[in-house]
């Protein structure tokens, strides 16, 4: 009911608006406070908000820029990063991926663009492989993805798997979950489908390795 | 299939902000709700990290401040503290100063080494080429002979030449390795027999000069590029300073602060001389102040004292030769820095009746809608070479000289310095009046000649006192952090960061608190 007096009194004053529309919100609203060109009954609106409620003023939610992904990448995974022949490919690639060089482009292009998805991807596969083998191995000083299952037989502990599900989403998305947290359970239910679809259990891991990397939560803030 | 399998999850999980149009997924359950516009602390925590460090925060970092180790307030003063956050300051400026000019060529073609059909013979193609050779062709790949005054043996060639042979040097660019450098241009004198210096331009007809000692006055393939890099990078370390000491932000563009690295004191005790179409000269800063370093110590990196005429950025190299007229050296701060375009309206500009276009902008029709504020604002650079990064000092320059009055009058030829740097050549009559006035006072006002004895300090601290760069660098670094443009409804706001930024002794870190901890900042879209 509420609603429909809003609705009312606001399309009876858009129907009898001046022909000089105002130019600001500041504007609008001393016009309608100063007239009444509506001729509503004010008795019946006074105790609604007259006032459009306004979102609060928010950030934009933010792509990583090539810089950020590269180091966020070496941080979470100790060191490793998307190379080829010795070459980090996040700098080889990075006009490619919009950042600028100030002689060819002057802004940061950070569009979630389709390329820009083709080329996380592929990082992702690659330095999720090589993190996977250094864990398996025991080569990497401290494990970052098997944190705390045991890297011989990563899904064999249920309790232990949330626990790194949960380490890997703070890590990775800032995101802090709680024990049985409802959002918890697709990422589960990844690296259980993965499991039960492959003979190696790392697999499982490799699979939420990518799926974190690759998740919008990751690339952007 | 298992791959396919990936993919499909990996696309139910990143659609989590688009639930509305899986409404109807029969697995509905399995769809990440959206994230509330209020971020988490961890998430908040995440986002800082991000901007102000460039990286996300260790698990320990995100533990700390759950188990209230640390406030994330403490967390956030200890990271704008950080060589990490200068870092990122850094990397935000380089979007308005361009620090770029690696596609700049500083030396002239005359002073370039070259190697030819897979020769390893390092040679010159100057006009004194033809004059000891006889045409521009190597030497011969043998070593070089000397007779008993020590002079160069050429011999005669069937084609007609007289080629001298090699002698071996070590380049300043490599200076453990020995290379084949033909004789003539192997020499390593530093002046001529006539008297003329061999690292100046001037010297590329006279026989007796070569690239110098360690081939100082030449270059080879990208030898220049650690120089131009440096360049660059001098601008990054001035700004780096400014963060890291937490200095007013008008230290940007009044410190007399400049930095070099090995490539950069080279180039700049031995090679502007060489130049190519962009000049150093006159040099703006002594070459006594300059410290001897290799030309190979490129990570070593020098603080020099700078003397009162350069104001910060304003006046460094990369940013007179990224924008090498007054009026883009003006523009880009105007624009960067006061948030004042020199923009159009999208109505147009009216354009006059006008027979012959007056020749000064600022009053000319159509031109003058940003003239004339734009021409006194480049005047402040009026003392800085134009196409180059060179110093006008008074005493040298001074506003009026005789001597070019006189060569654009009387017809005798001019010297260089008046060519350059004063007016000789009139094109209207409007602009005789000015014969012999530096061009930067042709004109000029009375009352804007003090932009150009004043310099771009005097335009930043005008700027100050009317409030107009708090206010753009308040609104350019909110616009970063936020990553959007500001709306009209949060001017106040914006007034409110400025005026915080002012109260702050204009400390940059201060500003980016304060819009890191806003409520804006933590509700995310």
């Amino acid at each position: 009911m509420r609603h429909l007096l809003i609705a009312s009194a606001l399309a009876l004053s858009a129907c009898s608006a001046p022909a000089e529309e105002p130019s600001t919100v500041a504007g609008a609203l001393s016009v309608s406070e100063q007239s009444d060109p509506s001729g509503v009954d004010k008795d019946h609106i006074a105790d609604v908000d007259k006032l459009p409620s306004f979102e609060p003023p928010t950030r934009a939610r933010q792509r990583l820029n090539i810089d950020q992904l590269s180091a966020s990448m070496e941080r979470l995974t100790g060191g490793l990063n998307w190379m080829e022949g010795g070459d980090i490919l996040w700098e080889e690639l990075a006009a490619t991926l919009g950042k600028p060089d100030f002689v060819q482009s002057t802004q940061e292009d950070l569009l979630p663009s389709q390329l820009f998805h083709k080329f996380l991807d592929d990082a992702a596969r690659q330095v999720c492989g090589k993190l996977i083998t250094g864990e398996v191995l025991g080569l990497a000083a401290e494990p970052h993805l098997m944190v705390h299952v045991d890297a011989q037989d990563p899904m064999g502990d249920s309790e232990a798997i949330d626990k790194n599900l949960r380490h890997l989403l703070l890590a990775f998305h800032g995101k802090r979950f709680e024990a049985g947290d409802p959002e918890l359970v697709q990422w589960r239910w990844l690296a259980d489908s993965v499991h039960a679809s492959s003979t190696e259990p790392t697999e499982a891991w490799n699979a939420v390795c990518v799926a974190l990397m690759t998740h919008p939560r990751f690339f952007s803030y | 299939m298992k791959v396919r399998l990936l993919v499909l999850v990996v696309v139910a999980l990143a659609c989590g902000w688009t639930t509305a149009a899986l409404a109807d997924l029969p697995n509905q359950d399995l769809v990440c709700s959206p994230d509330e516009p209020v971020m988490e602390d961890s998430e908040t925590l995440r986002a800082w990290s991000l901007q102000l460090r460039g990286y996300p925060p260790t698990i320990n970092e995100y533990d700390a401040v759950e188990t209230g180790v640390v406030s994330s307030q403490e967390l956030l003063q200890e990271w704008l503290s950080s060589p990490d956050f200068a870092e990122q300051s850094v990397r935000f400026h380089r979007n308005h100063f361009w620090p770029n000019i690696t596609n700049v060529n500083l030396f002239s073609a005359s002073f370039s080494l070259r190697r030819e059909g897979g020769s390893f013979l390092y040679w010159r193609r100057t006009n004194a080429t033809l004059n000891y050779r006889g045409d521009f062709v190597t030497c011969l790949d043998e070593p070089a002979e000397f007779d008993a005054y020590g002079n160069l043996i050429a011999k005669p060639q069937a084609d007609g030449t007289d080629r001298e042979g090699y002698v071996l040097v070590s380049p300043y660019w490599a200076p453990d390795t020995t290379i084949k450098v033909c004789g003539y241009d192997a020499q390593d004198n530093t002046h001529g027999l006539t008297g003329v210096f061999c690292g100046g331009r001037s010297a590329n007809t006279d026989i007796s000069c070569g690239c110098g000692p360690d081939l100082r006055y030449c270059r080879y393939g990208t030898s220049q590029l650690p120089v131009t890099r440096a360049l660059g990078t001098d601008l990054d370390e001035r700004v780096r300073a400014v963060m890291e000491e937490d200095e007013a932000y008008t230290e940007l563009f009044t410190s007399q602060r400049g930095f070099v690295n090995g490539p950069l004191s080279f180039f700049l005790r031995y090679q502007t001389g060489v130049f190519a179409g962009i000049r150093f000269d006159p040099l703006s800063v002594s070459t006594d102040t300059i410290p001897e370093m290799d030309y190979t110590a490129e990570d070593t990196w020098y603080e020099l004292s700078l003397d009162s005429a350069h104001a910060g950025i304003l006046t460094a190299p990369a940013y007179l030769i990224r924008f090498q007229t007054d009026r883009a050296r003006a523009n880009r701060f105007f624009d960067s820095f006061l948030c004042q375009p020199f923009q159009a309206p999208d109505s147009g500009i009216p354009v006059g009746e006008e027979a012959i276009p007056h020749p000064d902008l600022q009053q000319r029709d159509g031109c003058k809608y940003c003239h004339a504020l734009l021409e006194p604002a480049a005047a402040h650079w009026g003392r800085w070479a134009e196409g180059g990064a060179g110093y006008l000092d008074p005493e040298t320059y001074p506003r009026h000289r005789d001597e070019c009055m006189a060569c654009a009058t009387y017809g005798v030829n001019c010297s260089e310095d008046c060519n350059r740097f004063y007016l000789t050549k009139p094109l209207t009559a409007h602009e005789a009046e000015f014969l012999g006035e530096l061009k930067s006072y042709v004109f000029r006002r009375a009352d804007h000649e003090i932009n150009v004895e004043a310099g771009p300090e005097l335009l930043v601290s005008k700027a100050v006192g009317d409030g107009r760069l708090p206010l753009c660098v308040a609104k350019r670094t909110s616009e970063w952090l936020l990553g959007r443009s500001l709306e009209p409804r949060e001017e106040p706001w914006l007034t409110d960061l400025a005026t915080h930024f002012v109260a702050s002794g204009l400390r940059f870190k201060e500003l980016v608190h304060a819009i890191v901890t806003s409520d804006t900042y933590r509700r995310v879209r």
